[in-house]
């Protein structure tokens, strides 16, 4: 913390935060808006629910033995003013743009809503506490998943670097991109076969058993149970990012003059490493942080899908099947904002690591 | 001063370079591999093969969820392939008995396979002139005990048994297996009864219980009048082919090696044209003075943050999206990226050292000077990222697919993934349909790793040292 | 006097993918004590090669490292690594590099760095090492704030002070100074040149000047060695050199230096620099000489004595 005093008064690290933010904000205004426009796609969904409602009101009153009674004339007025009760019940008879905007506006300050088809588990649809039920989850898994990563794929790199052009570090290079280029959903298939299937080592999916153990450490170890393949999975689709970058940057930091300066200064190898090799290399990894995390939120989708782990990303797979708008607007939502926020840390952390960047142009 | 070996400019001469190495030329073998069994489907695959591969009854003369055949060389037993007894493999016999016309149909077969088959299916195809026939299907097995498969009525002109399935056939086999065995087991499988030695049912020891020898399959057709038929009989087997069936019968070499050129040719369009658009955008904005510059960087900062996979399966899932496009809109969404900011880096040293020189050049306008001397200059520095790209536009394809939200024709390799992940390929085993198609990916983007490894040793100073 | 530091065959070869490059070929010379010796030669002969030679900071790729450098008379080869840290670097030789804009840690204040070596050779404390760096700083002429600045805020003249300052902190016996004048304007260069004569003589230092100009390096050395494609060409003192030099490519040298006050034609090197990796046989300039005879092209001569303290490297003064 003393470091931020020391650094606060210099105006360099104030305004850059607040020109950041303000960027930032517009930002997420525009996508936030253009997400409830596709959402709803341009009236499209609209078109779909209204012809779902017609069709639903329809079948219910031809199954009604009162219904068939009525003459003509009235069983048309009578489908009507039901459809058109349903439509102004759900909203849709309200102009699209003007739906879109109250839409946007929900959106910005979280005011999630209702969802049209899907519950959360204890029945409720209220938007926010779908998503919040199933959030944590998500977060367990990915952000666990992306710091162990990061963790192994760093000291890699670094090992890497230090042995760099051996023949250790060569392969390690092709064997990081090609695992990297591969999205974990894919690596998760395979898992599942081998290490469910054929070696029965883990379950194949689900995050608890079923019926699930009751008793509170049985059930966070079955959880763990269920945790590890898709964790092993996950890390073994993004090590390989953290390994190269980390490589590459540290080398590059390695080859500069400073770095020989130092070394001819007669300082001991372990203080090269960490003043003059680490520090000033951190800032461009610690960025590759906000990249990772990013990816791995709009990643989740397919890998919890496949592994059918209820968090968020299988909660927007199965929105998206049920097509509920709110619930697909919401979910991009909360995503736009964590993102946007994630990037604002990481831009202040980059500030206060690298002091380079806090010169006012 | 540096000891360093400059690295080559140009694009003719890094890609030369690239090639010479170790990985550059294992790069260009796989990848010339892909290309070549690409090029080589028109003369192996039926011709308007992406209709049939939707067309799920054109797949019926093979086994479903079979396993390739070369599966046999590793667990040792002659598994069995299809025994397909077309109208061809019949011996024809007419008889006239007391005005009826008795029209008898043989087929012999030899099986010795270690293993029963998966199906047994009967077809007909009869002139029968408006009025039904008497049709009897024998079934003589190699210990030379008869089974009447079907004794009913042909009412028209097509038929099809499906005798594994058929009730009539369970019944009248639970009485054959009730005669020789005294018990009637809960479940019969005609195609295990059919070929079982000891008549038990017993699976595990398929080997030594299969009956092997000669069997006979006799179609008869009973009329008032001569009728031309075309019997079919057929004994699906375990294997097939050489990445074996899907649930729907689908030969999946021919999906596989269709997904081949669907993946190279969208992946490489793909990765070209953004790196392109990218290249062009990013130098144009440092070029062009800080207006501009901070104009692209503010689209890539919106493009950051948008949730691309999310909203290319809403668009997907709203809109049926076929290929291409879907290459516009993962265009559209990449038109700027890492290869902008290595472009706008580059570019703004350029323009440090040209700067002076530019201005007093001939009128050369500020345009031509970008494309004609800054994008050649950057282009190398992108070939690594670029070969990259290639596989991961070809996932971003494949998760779509995989999903069933990809185009909804073509055979690509995530959509036979997706197909096996939904028919629960990974719970019950059945691999050939899940590794093989992955073994097809990740060869291509082995391929392009190496590539780019390639092209980075070239471009990079850092892997250049020897 | 005594010398202070000698090489004898210092050799530093690099690998690179073309072969190896010959930076430093079996090179001999030597400092008097409390004198200051410029190393002259065209950009891409070597000359900082030689400096990382002796302080033994080697880059990843170096193919060989082989001779003697004598130190007061300790050979450093012999020493190990962890000696050659903590006793020799930066206590009795410290360095100035060339572009200094790039040897100061960018994310570390000036203070900071420049105490490093007091705290980690000398076991100062911390306030007790910045004090002595605010003096170092006073100085080079600079004002304390300096100390709590970060680099990039500095200018290109005032970082060169900066590692100066830093050079003397541990008060060394030797101080390698590698093209510290090259990126600065003509104003600023004299101001640092003034600073250096005046440490010279305030702090009895000795240096190694490395440069390619000629003419600055006649500021401020005693003595001048001339250095081509990684050998020794000439070496002797600076009356000898600028006054009557021997080799023909310091006399070509010399005479392309443009004169303020008299008309001189200025004379040129024809030809191009050598390639260190593949130089040619015989005597490294004999493509480039006028004089060059059939020995020339055959064998390399050796330093031969011509004054002196004075020596060159070329057939034409004899050692057939």
């Amino acid at each position: 913390m003393q470091l931020i005093r020391r650094c606060l008064p210099r105006m360099g690290l104030a305004s850059f935060v607040a020109k950041r933010a303000l960027i930032l904000t517009l930002t997420l205004m525009l996508s936030v808006y253009m997400t409830v426009v596709i959402a709803n796609f341009g009236g499209y969904i609209d078109k779909i629910l209204k012809d779902q409602i017609t069709f639903d009101v329809t079948t219910a009153l031809s199954r009604d033995p009162n219904f068939a009674k009525l003459p003509e004339a009235e069983k048309q007025r009578l489908i009507e003013q039901k459809i058109e009760a349903r439509i102004r019940a759900a909203g849709l008879d309200k102009p699209f743009l003007e739906r879109s905007l109250i839409q946007f506006t929900q959106a910005l300050t979280l005011n999630l809503g209702r969802a049209m088809f899907l519950r959360s588990a204890s029945g409720s649809k209220a938007i926010a506490d779908i998503i919040m039920e199933r959030l944590p989850r998500t977060i367990l898994l990915f952000t666990l998943g992306t710091i162990a990563a990061a963790i192994i794929g760093i000291f890699l790199g670094l090992v890497q670097a230090q042995k760099a052009l051996s023949k250790f570090d060569r392969l390690m290079i092709v064997f990081e991109i090609f695992t990297y280029v591969q999205p974990a959903w894919f690596y998760g298939i395979l898992f599942i076969l081998i290490f469910s299937f054929y070696l029965r080592i883990f379950p194949s999916g689900g995050m608890v058993s079923i019926p699930a153990p009751t008793e509170p450490i049985a059930y966070a170890l079955d959880v763990l149970y269920h945790l590890a393949l898709p964790l092993i999975t996950w890390i073994f689709a993004s090590f390989g990012y953290w390994a190269y970058t980390t490589r590459n940057i540290v080398l590059q930091t390695m080859g500069e003059d400073f770095v020989t300066a130092a070394k001819a200064k007669g300082l001991p190898d372990r203080i090269i490493l960490w003043r003059y090799v680490l520090r000033p290399s951190s800032p461009p990894i610690i960025t590759g942080v906000a990249f990772a995390i990013v990816f791995s939120w709009t990643g989740a989708i397919i890998t919890e899908t496949v592994f059918n782990w209820p968090g968020i990303g299988l909660l927007f797979w199965e929105a998206i099947v049920a097509l509920d708008a709110p619930v697909i607007i919401g979910l991009t939502v909360i995503l736009a904002y964590m993102i946007v926020l994630t990037v604002l840390i990481l831009d202040i952390i980059y500030g206060i690591l690298d002091p380079r960047l806090r010169v006012v142009r | 001063m540096r000891w360093v070996s400059a690295p080559p400019t140009g694009i003719k001469q890094v890609l030369k370079e690239a090639l010479k190495t170790k990985t550059g030329m294992a790069a260009v073998i796989i990848l010339g591999m892909m290309i070549a069994m690409s090029l080589s489907i028109p003369m192996y695959s039926p011709a308007d093969f992406v209709k049939k591969w939707n067309d799920l009854k054109a797949w019926y003369e093979n086994p479903s969820l079979a396993a390739p055949v070369w599966v046999k060389w590793f667990t040792g037993a002659d598994l069995p392939e299809t025994i397909d007894l077309k109208a061809s493999h019949f011996r024809v016999d007419e008889e006239e008995i007391s005005g009826h016309h008795i029209t008898t149909y043989t087929a012999y077969f030899r099986y010795s396979y270690d293993d029963y088959p998966s199906e047994l299916k009967a077809f007909i195809k009869a002139d029968i002139g408006g009025k039904p026939v008497r049709l009897n299907i024998v079934f003589v097995r190699a210990d030379g005990e008869e089974i009447t498969l079907f004794n009913g009525l042909l009412s028209s002109n097509e038929l099809t048994l499906d005798l594994s399935l058929d009730p009539k056939l369970q019944k009248s086999l639970a009485r054959f297996l009730y005669e020789k065995t005294g018990a009637i087991p809960e479940v019969i499988r005609p195609e295990i009864v059919l070929f079982s030695k000891s008549l038990s049912q017993r699976i595990e020891n398929a080997a030594s219980d299969v009956l092997k020898g000669r069997y006979m399959v006799k179609f008869q057709l009973i009329s008032d009048r001569k009728i031309s038929a075309e019997p079919r009989f057929i004994i699906y087997g375990k294997v097939f082919g050489l990445a074996g069936t899907d649930l729907y019968r689908r030969d999946l070499w021919l999906g596989i090696i269709w997904g081949a050129p669907v993946a190279l040719a969208f992946g490489t369009v793909a990765a070209v044209t953004t790196a392109l658009l990218q290249v062009v955008i990013g130098a144009a904005g440092a070029w062009f003075g800080p207006k501009w510059d901070e104009l692209v960087q503010r689209l890539a900062d919106f493009l950051l943050i948008i949730p691309v996979l999310p909203i290319l399966i809403l668009i997907s899932v709203i809109y049926r999206v076929t290929i291409w496009s879907l290459l516009g809109w993962v265009i559209l969404f990449s038109v700027v990226g890492v290869s902008s900011k290595i472009a706008r880096s580059i570019t703004f040293q350029i323009r440090e050292e040209q700067y002076i020189e530019a201005a007093r050049t001939y009128g050369a306008s500020k345009t031509r000077m970008l494309f004609y001397y800054v994008i050649p200059r950057i282009m190398p520095f992108t070939f690594a990222l670029v070969a990259l790209s290639v596989p991961t536009y070809i996932f971003l394809e494949a998760s779509l697919s995989f999903l069933g939200l990809g185009d909804p024709e073509l055979p690509t390799w995530g959509r036979i993934l997706g197909d096996a992940y939904s028919a629960g390929a990974l719970y019950q085993g059945y691999w050939w349909w899940v590794i093989l198609p992955a073994f097809m990916i990740m060869l291509v983007s082995l391929g392009f790793t190496l590539l780019s490894y390639a092209f980075d040793k070239i471009v990079n100073p850092r892997l250049r040292e020897e | 006097m005594k010398n202070i530091l000698t090489t004898k065959d210092l050799v530093l070869y690099y690998r690179t993918s073309r072969g190896p490059v010959r930076a430093v070929d079996y090179v001999n010379l030597w400092v008097e004590s409390g004198s200051s010796l410029a190393v002259v030669g065209e950009s891409g002969c070597g000359k900082s090669s030689l400096a990382y030679a002796i302080l033994r900071v080697l880059p990843r790729n170096v193919h060989t490292y082989k001779g003697e450098v004598l130190f007061n008379g300790i050979n450093l080869m012999s020493l190990k690594e962890e000696e050659m840290r903590s006793k020799i670097r930066w206590r009795e030789i410290s360095m100035v590099f060339q572009g200094a804009m790039n040897t100061l840690n960018p994310v570390i204040k000036i203070g900071d760095q420049m105490v490093e070596p007091l705290i980690i050779h000398a076991g100062y404390r911390k306030e007790e090492a910045l004090k002595e760096a605010g003096e170092a700083i006073r100085n080079v002429g600079l004002a304390e704030y300096i100390l709590d600045r970060y680099p990039h805020e500095l200018s290109g003249g005032m970082k060169q002070r900066v590692v100066i300052a830093m050079a003397l902190l541990m008060k060394p016996k030797l101080v390698i100074l590698d093209e510290p004048t090259s990126a600065l304007d003509v104003l600023t260069q004299a101001n640092i040149m003034n600073l250096l004569k005046d440490l010279k003589e305030r702090e009895k230092l000795s240096y190694i000047f490395i440069t390619h100009d000629l003419a600055l390096a006649s500021e401020l050395a005693d003595a001048v060695a001339v250095m081509y494609a990684g050998k020794v060409a000439e070496i002797g003192s600076a009356e000898q050199i600028y006054g009557d030099p021997k080799h023909p490519y310091t006399k070509k040298l010399i005479g392309s230096v443009p004169t303020l006050r008299s008309d001189k034609t200025l004379e040129f090197i024809p030809g191009a620099p050598p390639d260190l990796v593949n130089p040619p046989k015989g005597c490294r300039f004999h493509p480039r000489c006028p004089y060059a005879k059939d020995v020339c092209r055959r064998e390399e001569p050796p330093l031969i004595k011509v004054g002196d303290n004075d020596y060159v490297a070329c057939w034409l003064y004899g050692g057939e």
